[in-house]
């Protein structure tokens, strides 16, 4: 059996958790976000003939990425950094959380997920911006958790990526 | 085989075999050179490409060269996908040699296996029996059905010291799950997210309080559960304790964590979410389950003797109600003979089984036997010795009386104190018979009969009364053809001369002279005298010894019937008669 931690990080509302709810079997309530600052979730993917366990470390997010425990990122295989595209400001805390969790862990597969796509007309991010970080060879999805759109489509390729990598 | 040196000068001597310059002497020089070699080449050769050759040599070294490679696991795992599929054809084709084979290590280990669950089936019947007799079992119950757990489980958990419920193999970084063990009958949660969360909490609380990295153990404690944490360089081990383990199973917890670093060591190092390789971890981690319960272990003998006593109890309690009801039963029968007139209850008892009740009783008294029925005793259950005696209170006395007495319808029986009085009528000869045996009664002290008449002295007054005889006009000679009421007369005259009244008075008979109305009274007055006396006469001719008579001449005074007319004075023509007791009773 092939496990793989996966932290899902992202700045305060961007909708990690509602990304996740329909997708993955959830054991704990919400509430320990608030408390302990993360919630332990589960997903299973299959990887060609191979089941992949993907427990996901949705950690509480906060504006101010020095709060965040970097301990709870100790030994993740990959992250999903979730972005909402209907605040700019969420995006740098993306970069900067990855910069800090790459400075703790080192690099590891990551994708960015840019989240509440079908909130089209309030949409803020800068195109030419998310060019210049595919660029970078950045992965960047759209998903909508409202819609479920890409979301099964974006944990599979993460867990593609971590188990060839 | 083709890297083989031997091998190499093979293409190099057919080559120069093919070569248009070669003359004779060096073919000779050659053979000389080289010509065993090449034979032996050939030779060699040959035994290559042929098969059986080149099996029989490979197996006079395949031991050895096994024998050298056993140290290694590429060998084993080179033949093991072969072994794996030879065992499976074996078995298709004929599984009873392996099976045959096989049995000597399976049996045991069955067996094993059985004892096993059996020893852990009768250690929790043990416990549960133990505490299937008690108050404490009582309160148990009470609580399982509030709360809608199982005895059982209630048992478990108030005579449970500890339990090593789960066991969590977790890598230490990423908070991954390499082995989750659960003990029987504890419900299996998600290791994966468990053991995710725990990692979690423990970083949140280490981060929060500012502990050491390296501080060696730790434990979360909630009520009734405690999380045992061992940590090593790499992994994890979880223990979820129900109750309260000992300061020593921690030891348990650190060995086993010591032994999975030690054996585990390069697998934990470079884990990276695969646990292939590390499942035989889980058999040195499953060491750590243990179990201890309160009040079971060297008390064993204690079930039986409880179960023994609560028998005994048992046994009682249903003896004392069988008991205390056959009293009951039997307290209600006594009470309602002793109600009973005529029964005097003397001693009670018990002979055989069966209740003896010995007494008195009267004859006319009900059967006491017949008294049983509704008590709740069978008939079998009660013995009655009973001696006859006759009461004397009023109610016997006079049932005694009437029985003995006999009184015809027209006599009434009174009991006044022990005064027995009858009044009414009655024959003669009932009268003297009641009066000879009344008194005998016991309980009869005196007998009282003033009040009843006899029925045959009413009669013959009547009788007497109805008698007239008539007589020719103006004459003391009766009117012919009266012989057979003259017949009558001397026949009630004949009874009353052999008799008194009831009351033992002599009994005197008025002869009654009567004229027509016709007539002057001076003539008719001494007419009805001479009739009443010629009467009397007749009946003086007769010798009565006692009848005494009594004549008296009432002349027309006292017609029989009033009017006038032939016919009616003929009916008053007459003599009567009435019957009187004279003199004082006897």
């Amino acid at each position: 059996m092939i496990q793989k931690k996966v932290c899902m990080l992202g700045g305060f509302a961007v909708g990690k958790t509602s990304l996740v709810a329909r997708f993955v079997h959830s054991m704990f309530s919400d509430k320990y976000l608030t408390t302990v600052g993360v919630k332990i979730d589960k997903k299973i993917v299959k990887v060609g003939e191979t089941d992949v366990t993907l427990v996901l470390w949705d950690i509480y997010g906060q504006d101010d990425f020095q709060k965040v425990r970097m301990s709870y990122l100790k030994g993740s295989s990959g992250y999903l950094l979730v972005v909402d595209g209907t605040r700019k400001a969420t995006l740098d805390m993306a970069r900067d959380l990855l910069a800090a969790a790459e400075q703790e862990m080192g690099k590891v597969p990551f994708i960015l997920v840019l989240n509440k796509s079908d909130l089209t007309e309030s949409w803020e991010l800068d195109e030419a911006e998310l060019g210049r970080l595919e660029a970078e060879g950045w992965r960047l999805v759209r998903t909508s958790a409202k819609t479920g759109a890409a979301v099964e489509e974006t944990f599979l390729e993460l867990a593609r990526r971590m188990v060839s990598s | 085989m083709t890297d083989s040196p031997a091998e190499q000068p093979l293409p190099e001597a057919s080559s120069e075999g093919n070569s248009p310059t070669a003359d004779d002497g060096l073919e000779e020089l050659r053979q000389l050179v080289v010509g065993p070699v090449r034979e032996q080449i050939q030779a060699l050769s040959e035994s290559l490409e042929d098969p059986g050759r080149q099996a029989r040599s490979v197996s006079r070294v395949l031991p050895e060269a096994i024998a050298l490679r056993s140290r290694d696991a590429a060998l084993s795992e080179a033949i093991a996908p072969s072994v794996e599929k030879s065992i499976g054809t074996l078995v298709r084709r004929n599984p009873k040699p392996i099976a045959d084979a096989l049995f000597p290590v399976m049996g045991p280990a069955i067996r094993k296996a059985i004892a096993h669950a059996l020893a852990s089936m009768v250690e929790s019947l043990n416990r549960t029996l133990e505490h299937s007799l008690s108050f404490k079992a009582l309160r148990w119950r009470i609580e399982g059905w509030r709360t809608g757990k199982s005895f059982s489980e209630v048992v478990l958990v108030h005579t449970l010291l500890y339990r090593v419920e789960q066991l969590f193999l977790i890598h230490r970084d990423s908070g991954l799950v390499i082995h989750h063990l659960t003990a029987p009958s504890v419900a299996a949660l998600d290791a994966d997210m468990v053991s995710g969360m725990l990692t979690a909490i423990r970083d949140f609380a280490r981060d929060s309080f500012r502990v050491g990295e390296d501080e060696s153990y730790e434990a979360l404690k909630l009520t009734g559960l405690d999380v045992w944490i061992e940590q090593g360089p790499h992994a994890i081990l979880a223990a979820v304790v129900r109750g309260h383990a000992p300061a020593e199973f921690r030891h348990v917890l650190e060995s086993a964590v010591e032994s999975v670093h030690l054996q585990f060591a390069e697998g934990l190092e470079k884990f990276d979410g695969d646990t292939r390789g590390l499942e035989p971890a889980g058999a040195i981690i499953e060491g750590c389950f243990e179990a201890r319960y309160a009040e079971s272990t060297g008390r064993s003998s204690l079930p039986g003797a409880r179960l023994f006593f609560a028998a005994i109890a048992a046994g009682l309690l249903i003896a004392g109600f069988f008991w205390i009801r056959d009293r009951v039963r039997w307290n209600r029968y006594l009470e309602r003979i002793r109600a009973e007139p005529g029964i005097v209850v003397v001693s009670t008892g018990k002979e055989g089984g069966q209740h003896v009740v010995t007494g008195l009783r009267d004859p006319l008294a009900s059967d006491p036997a017949s008294l049983i029925q509704g008590t709740g005793l069978a008939a079998d259950d009660v013995r009655g010795r009973w001696e006859l005696y006759q009461a004397l209170n009023p109610t016997f006395v006079r049932r005694r009386a009437e029985k003995l007495l006999r009184p015809p319808a027209s006599v009434k029986l009174g009991l006044d104190g022990r005064t027995l009085s009858v009044a009414g009528v009655a024959p003669d000869v009932w009268i003297a018979d009641s009066r000879k045996v009344a008194i005998l009664l016991p309980g009869v002290e005196a007998y009282q009969d003033r009040d009843l008449e006899s029925a045959d002295w009413l009669d013959l007054k009547a009788g007497v009364d109805s008698l007239s005889v008539r007589f020719v006009k103006g004459s003391t000679h009766p009117v012919p053809g009266q012989q057979a009421t003259l017949e009558k007369i001397f026949e009630y005259a004949r009874r009353l001369d052999e008799r008194t009244d009831p009351r033992g008075r002599q009994v005197l008979l008025h002869i009654f002279g009567h004229t027509d109305s016709e007539g002057s009274p001076d003539r008719n007055l001494p007419l009805s005298r001479a009739r009443a006396e010629w009467m009397r006469d007749l009946l003086a001719a007769r010798n009565y010894r006692h009848l005494q008579t009594a004549t008296e001449g009432l002349g027309s005074s006292s017609p029989l019937t009033s009017g006038t007319g032939e016919e009616i004075n003929q009916l008053n023509r007459r003599v009567s008669f009435r019957v009187e007791a004279v003199g004082t009773p006897r």
